[in-house]
């Protein structure tokens, strides 16, 4: 043994030793970031929040069906929810930053909520296990995402081998008979600690904090690309901007809107559209959108039910409203029925919260649903 | 008992603590840890009353003890006992060679500070220049010149740079002015009042490059001061952070005198009768004994509504803070004032109450030693591998600061510093008496107002330690 790697040795042992001997006092080691304030007096609504992170973007890659963004920012705090239940994921003291996957239609450019793995990779071996799957979650500034608190173990390359699909929810429309198998993608990014230092951390006004608002989504096209580009420069070309998780005007969709109602925060639109294009027989399609106030995000991951009364008698009763993607309604909820007539009673119920993770000014929202009523 | 840590952690905590705190991170020991974002609660068990009145009269009681002890030889063994630590041999050797190397670090820390604050990460808990600021100078420092020895005239940067500077300024400009004798420490006194503020109301904890500066500028004052004078005359009366640092080495049990280093028993040297010049001094103890008190204050709810209530009777913010420092500072030093005022008559003595109070003054240093410890102790531990973490990588430290989580124990070591200080305090100060008066029962009857102005100091001190922590407001 030399004298360094002795004096490495007895280094180690000491801090360990070190380590040890504070455990056994009770110190308990932390990350500074472990439980940020929370703003208090939350409402049980969407609210703004007491800082928000910007993040940078490692790289895109895309097979033409798939397309994935691979974005970091600081570690923080969110909330898991299952079922009814939420519990709060602190940040621990190994955790290196937050890693972020959006998936995405490279045709359509929409967002999709599908099965995801994500493997990361040093000198082709794994590592971070934990990342994966990693949470479908939601945000104020980034929409809906996957995500998770990483630990790497150093600075350097790293290969992120990302799985997508396939996409679990109904496909109408230009995506029908598509995503049905899944696809793997890899970026290459470097991690390097200065890049996340780069990230601006905003402290929002504390006269905000708690009101009822959110923080308006980041533009994918102005953010930092983190030093990283895309492999291939044309990808990026024709990829165009990474699209964001709102989704298409509610106005804008082909259809009459019955109208949009408020419940449990989110915003639930129902739409009345040609049913041939979605399901067998012939009426009325009932589309309805649930998505984040202020935002317009969608929503996945949960149950709704319509109920359509005409003169008393339920013409639909408690039917459940299938989970879709469609190139133009983008993410909704929908079933067929028999051709709705004027004065027709629609009622809407969500009746599980989202199944989708929450990061601060979300968490409180989009729990406790009151049904909507609409009247054609 | 509640303690702190930075909120950066405010910042930390969201990330600060964020802000370190979230930010930072991310309360007071004292405004500096609030503002870096850290913090965190503990309950107290016993009631509030019950602890500050025992708190209080624990102090009362260890008055009417030390009251015993009447023999002056005993009393004089104890406060003259040394040791010497090195011969002068080595003294001039070891000496050369530490005070090269503290300059070094000193000199290298500070450029550090300024270049990190300038171009490192945003993040408070992740940059080298507010640990190194707030955890290093602020608080362990001071904890080491207190239970140690004064290590900041071996490291202090604003010296090395400013006598290097004045070595080089040709003679003609420098030391310009005779440093006028009336001015005595009150430079000192008015320039750590202006630290005080300034770190409540400028974004120095949270925000790195505001930081950078403000070291520069100071050190610029440093420089300025030295210079118009000489190194010699500013950092001994004009320099807060010197004179704070000398202030608080007393205390310690390793003293450094003519011959060298010496090991004391801790506090002993409190007794001596020029650890306190005059008034100025006195007017500087008063004001750390206040700092202490009111950085923590201020981060409690009662510090807070006060502060609020000021601010909508229509004063601005800083404005506020300015005026809750001023007020609270003239009632601490007007009350030690009229101690030393009333012990006159107790003792009774034809010593004016000027005298008294300069000579009474020093055991107030150990009080304000246990109130440093217990405000900074866990803020230290707490953020001890963050500080570590950076100075091993300072441009690009880990993106998550690791911070210790304390054990609830930590909260009852902070009780027992404060407690701790109050009784050497009281020791000192009856010690001073057997020096100072010829009568045992003068000596003694001199004390009582004493006690009673420490009691009070204890109880305000133990009833901010009882206190949850919160931010600041208006200028987190």
């Amino acid at each position: 043994m030399d004298r360094r790697a002795f004096l490495r040795s007895t280094g180690a042992v000491a801090a360990l030793g070190l380590a040890g001997c504070l455990e056994r006092l009770g110190f308990e080691e932390q990350s500074a970031w472990r439980d940020p304030p929370l703003v208090e007096d939350r409402p049980d609504a969407v609210y703004v929040p007491a800082s928000s992170e910007e993040m940078g973007v490692y790289g895109r890659a895309t097979d033409w069906e798939y397309a994935v963004e691979l974005s970091y920012t600081f570690p923080h705090r969110f909330w898991t929810v299952s079922g009814t239940d939420r519990s709060r994921v602190v940040v621990g003291a190994d955790d290196t930053m937050h890693l972020m996957v959006t998936p995405w239609d490279a045709e359509t450019d929409t967002v999709l909520p599908l099965e995801m793995r994500v493997d990361l990779l040093r000198d082709g071996e794994r590592v971070a296990s934990e990342f994966s799957p990693p949470w479908p979650m939601i945000s104020q500034r980034m929409g809906f995402h996957y995500g998770n608190n990483v630990v790497l173990p150093e600075e350097g390359e790293y290969t992120a081998r990302i799985s997508v699909g396939p996409v679990s929810v109904r496909r109408t429309g230009e995506l029908e008979d598509r995503f049905d198998s899944s696809a793997t993608l890899e970026i290459e990014f470097v991690y390097d600690r200065s890049d996340v230092h780069d990230l601006e951390f905003v402290r929002i006004d504390p006269d905000r904090h708690g009101e009822r608002d959110a923080l308006s989504p980041m533009d994918h096209d102005a953010h930092d690309h983190g030093g990283q580009t895309d492999t291939d420069s044309h990808v990026a070309m024709e990829l165009g901007p990474t699209p964001t998780s709102q989704g298409p005007p509610v106005e804008d969709l082909p259809g009459t809107v019955l109208g949009t109602d408020r419940s449990g925060d989110a915003k639930i639109s129902a739409i009345e559209a040609d049913r041939d294009r979605f399901t067998d027989g012939d009426g009325t399609y009932l589309a309805v959108t649930l998505r984040t106030p202020y935002n317009g995000v969608v929503l996945p991951f949960t149950a709704l039910t319509a109920t359509v009364e005409r003169d008393g008698d339920a013409i639909l009763d408690v039917e459940p409203l299938v989970e879709t993607v469609d190139h133009a309604f983008g993410h909704h909820y929908g079933v067929g029925v028999d051709a709705l007539e004027g004065g027709d009673e629609v009622t809407v119920s969500v009746d599980v919260p989202p199944g989708v993770a929450r990061h601060d000014g979300y968490e409180t929202a989009f729990f406790e649903f009151g049904d909507v009523e609409f009247t054609v | 008992m509640r303690r702190d840590g930075i909120r950066v952690s405010v910042a930390v905590g969201t990330l600060g603590a964020a802000a370190l705190g979230a930010a930072a991170l991310a309360d007071t020991a004292t405004a500096s840890n609030v503002a870096a974002g850290l913090g965190d609660q503990r309950d107290l068990e016993v009631p509030t009353w019950l602890y500050l009145l025992t708190g209080g009269a624990a102090i009362g009681a260890s008055g009417l003890l030390a009251a015993l002890v009447t023999d002056r030889t005993f009393v004089d063994a104890i406060h003259e006992w040394s040791v010497p630590l090195f011969g002068p041999r080595e003294t001039r050797s070891t000496r050369r060679f530490s005070a090269l190397l503290g300059r070094t670090v000193g000199v290298a820390l500070f450029v550090a500070v300024v270049v990190v604050g300038l171009v490192g990460p945003p993040v408070p808990t992740a940059n080298l220049a507010v640990l190194v600021t707030f955890v290093g100078v602020r608080s362990l420092l001071p904890i080491v010149a207190v239970l140690v020895v004064d290590p900041w005239p071996t490291v202090d940067p604003f010296r090395t740079i400013a006598t290097a500077a004045d070595a080089v300024v040709p003679d003609r400009l420098s030391d310009a002015l005779e440093y006028p004798d009336r001015l005595r420490t009150w430079p000192a006194v008015a320039g750590l009042f202006a630290l005080v503020w300034l770190e409540l109301v400028l974004p120095i904890t949270t925000d790195p490059e505001a930081l950078a500066l403000f070291a520069l500028c100071y050190a610029g004052y440093a420089v300025a001061g030295a210079l118009a004078f000489s190194p010699e005359t500013w950092f001994r009366h004009g320099d807060p952070l010197a004179v704070l640092f000398r202030l608080y080495g007393s205390v310690a049990p390793i003293q450094r005198d003519d011959d060298g280093y010496r090991l004391v028993l801790p506090g002993s040297w409190l007794r001596r009768p020029d650890v306190v010049a005059d008034s100025s001094e006195v007017a500087f103890v008063l004001l750390i004994v206040w700092e202490l008190t009111f950085s923590g204050f201020v981060v409690t709810p009662p510090g807070a509504r006060t502060i609020e209530a000021v601010v909508f009777a229509g004063v601005p913010p800083r404005g506020a803070y300015l005026l809750a420092l001023c007020a609270g500072y003239a009632l601490f030093l007007g009350g030690y004032l009229f101690a030393a005022a009333v012990a006159r008559r107790t003792a009774p003595t034809y010593l004016t109450g000027r005298v008294l109070a300069v000579r009474f003054a020093p055991p107030l240093l150990a009080i304000a030693a246990g109130y440093h410890l217990a405000h900074y102790v866990a803020f230290s531990l707490n953020l001890a591998p963050a500080l570590v973490d950076t100075v091993a990588n300072p441009l690009a430290p880990p993106v998550n600061p690791t911070t210790l989580a304390l054990p609830a124990w930590v909260g009852a070591l902070e009780v027992a510093t404060v407690v701790c200080g109050h009784l050497l305090a009281i020791w000192t100060a009856h010690a001073t008496a057997f020096d100072r008066f010829p009568g045992r029962l003068q000596a003694i009857r001199s004390q009582y107002p004493f006690v009673v102005v420490m009691i009070w100091y204890t109880v305000c001190s133990l009833w901010i330690l009882s206190l949850p922590a919160s931010s600041p407001p208006f200028v987190a």
